[in-house]
């Protein structure tokens, strides 16, 4: 069985993996020694078992289950299914199972080869990683789309590896999962945001009058209602000191209106708008998704895509990704609800409640409905608050876009 | 860090009773926390036996902001408020022996105050 050791060097481009693995069958020459194999074995190692087996040529289970092993020697097989015997029955398996391929070069050999391929490989701009592959009894080198291979395997030949056993193949990069709190480029929604004190989601992107914009909630600026210019950084200003945007509406409460109870303060939406810097990259109708609902995971996976607009009824199920605690669904349980503001004279007029979890920095989230089971969704709102961590509240859309004025959010 | 609640051991029937969570940096570098709200958000619960009778919390409705406070060295953030002895409906408590907790909503696990003992008197 092969380790593997991840050595990541680059967030932007892509990401090399360094590979380490034992080689414990003979001395090895010194350009091997200096690529540091560590002989690593698990106690659980079948490869361990068998590896001392002349001729062996690698061990793996196939798609059907089918436990097989490669022999240069196929009448070898009678000593792998002694060496291997125990094993298998551990896992549930007859020795005679075991399927033969004729190998055409032994597991010493392909470990070996892999060392040298990985130092010249993996030094090369576009390579993934390098394997020494049981499946194909090959060194398989992937690469990104358009590496020039030619240049890999002369690099690798001169080396001494025997082209025919090295396997070439284009992969996606590999990049770090990000999350929500961390740094992402361009700029979508879901994402943590941090203002002076305070940290919150930002829930969605939108053009207003042909400005480039995100919105947040009021309370998410310096001042609950009245613009004051709030400066933005994501995740931080510590983490990415380039600000990213500046609030640029954010209407007031006022007093007396229709519906605003005596002596409090009202809007329809705990809404602001902050504009884009000219250096900050974002993409229109992005929402950051994570790997599940519900699941307490704030690890970015995929996107999700605003490709409309709309409400929410009482029992039909939204979503809200936020950067505590990531992907919530529930069931609306309320619509229109006049809702006061805990310690404050502040009442938010006609919002909507959802029972689903949310905690402290979950400010801003966009919540949305989903067209299906693809990344199509329909956006709803932005979250503001919550009574507990099962309950929260949100401003529709549409009473987002009464007081910012129309918004382009896809 | 040091979290505690702060109740006077007994009072008589019907006063109203000061609570506090006090939240302290014991440690010999500045700690940052962070707190629920832009005004730090804490429940205050009591109990009687298994039953709750008040929830300072309890209905209200908050927002999800996430507050970045940091404490010197030796500092304390007290949170305080005061319970005027009545139930979640309005009622007046009877006399006897109650327990009270601090709960102070992070984005992580809570900091939990408590609980402790408070006696009510005839």
């Amino acid at each position: 069985m092969r380790q593997r050791t991840v050595l990541f060097v680059s967030l932007v481009a892509g990401t090399v993996l360094f590979s380490a693995c034992s080689d414990t069958t003979q001395p090895t020459p010194p350009s091997d020694e200096r690529i540091g194999f560590d002989p690593v074995q698990q106690p659980d190692d079948p490869v361990a078992l068998v590896r001392g087996i002349p001729g062996f040529g690698g061990f793996f289970f196939d798609r059907e289950g089918v436990p097989t092993v490669y022999l240069r020697d196929v009448s070898a097989r009678a000593q792998v299914e002694r060496a291997l015997g125990p094993w298998l029955a551990a896992q549930g398996l007859r020795a005679a199972a075991l399927r033969v391929r004729r190998a055409d070069y032994d597991w010493a050999s392909l470990e070996r080869w892999q060392g040298r391929a990985t130092e010249q490989a993996l030094a090369m701009r576009g390579a993934v990683w390098v394997d020494a592959d049981e499946a194909r009894n090959r060194v398989t080198i992937a690469v990104e789309r358009g590496t020039p291979v030619a240049q890999l395997r002369s690099a690798v030949a001169r080396l001494g590896v025997p082209s025919a056993a090295v396997l070439v193949e284009e992969v996606e990069p590999v990049r770090l999962a990000a999350t929500l709190q961390q740094r992402v480029r361009p700029v979508v929604g879901s994402l943590q945001i941090n203002f002076p004190g305070f940290l919150c989601t930002l829930g969605f992107n939108a053009t207003r009058n042909g400005q480039r914009s995100f919105i947040t909630n009021s309370h998410c600026t310096n001042t609950q209602g009245g613009s004051e210019g709030t400066p933005y950084w994501q995740p931080t200003s510590t983490v990415a000191p380039t600000q990213i945007g500046t609030e640029v509406a954010d209407p007031a409460y006022t007093t007396g209106g229709v519906g605003c109870p005596s002596g409090r303060r009202c809007r329809r939406s705990d809404s602001a708008r902050a504009r884009y810097a000219s250096g900050t990259t974002s993409t229109l109708g992005r929402i950051a998704r994570t790997s599940g609902a519900n699941n307490g995971s704030i690890t970015i996976t995929a996107n999700f895509n605003i490709t409309a607009e709309g409400s929410a009824l009482v029992g039909q199920t939204v979503h809200k990704i936020g950067r505590t605690t990531g992907w919530t669904r529930g069931s609306v349980t309320g619509t229109c609800v006049n809702t006061n503001l805990s310690g404050s004279n502040i009442t938010q007029l006609c919002q909507t409640w959802v029972s689903a979890g949310v905690g402290a920095g979950d400010s801003g989230s966009p919540v949305f409905r989903r067209q299906g089971t693809g990344s199509n969704v329909t956006l709803v709102g932005i979250l503001w608050g919550g009574s507990g961590s099962t309950l929260y509240v949100f401003s529709p859309i549409s009473n987002i876009e009464t007081e910012l004025g129309a918004l382009t959010t896809f | 860090m040091r979290v505690e609640i702060v109740v006077p051991p007994k009072v008589a029937a019907g006063v109203p009773v000061p609570i506090a969570i006090r939240i302290g940096n014991t440690a010999a570098r500045p700690i940052e926390l962070h707190l629920q709200g832009r005004t730090v958000v804490f429940d205050l619960i009591v109990s009687r036996g298994d039953t709750v009778m008040w929830r300072r919390l309890e209905g209200e409705s908050v927002t999800a902001i996430l507050q970045l406070r940091t404490l010197a060295p030796g500092e304390v953030l007290e949170l305080k408020d005061t319970w005027q002895q009545n139930d979640g409906a309005g009622r007046p408590v009877g006399p006897g022996e109650y327990r009270v907790t601090g709960v102070v909503p992070t984005d992580a696990a809570p900091l939990r105050a408590g609980p402790v003992t408070l006696m009510i008197g005839d």
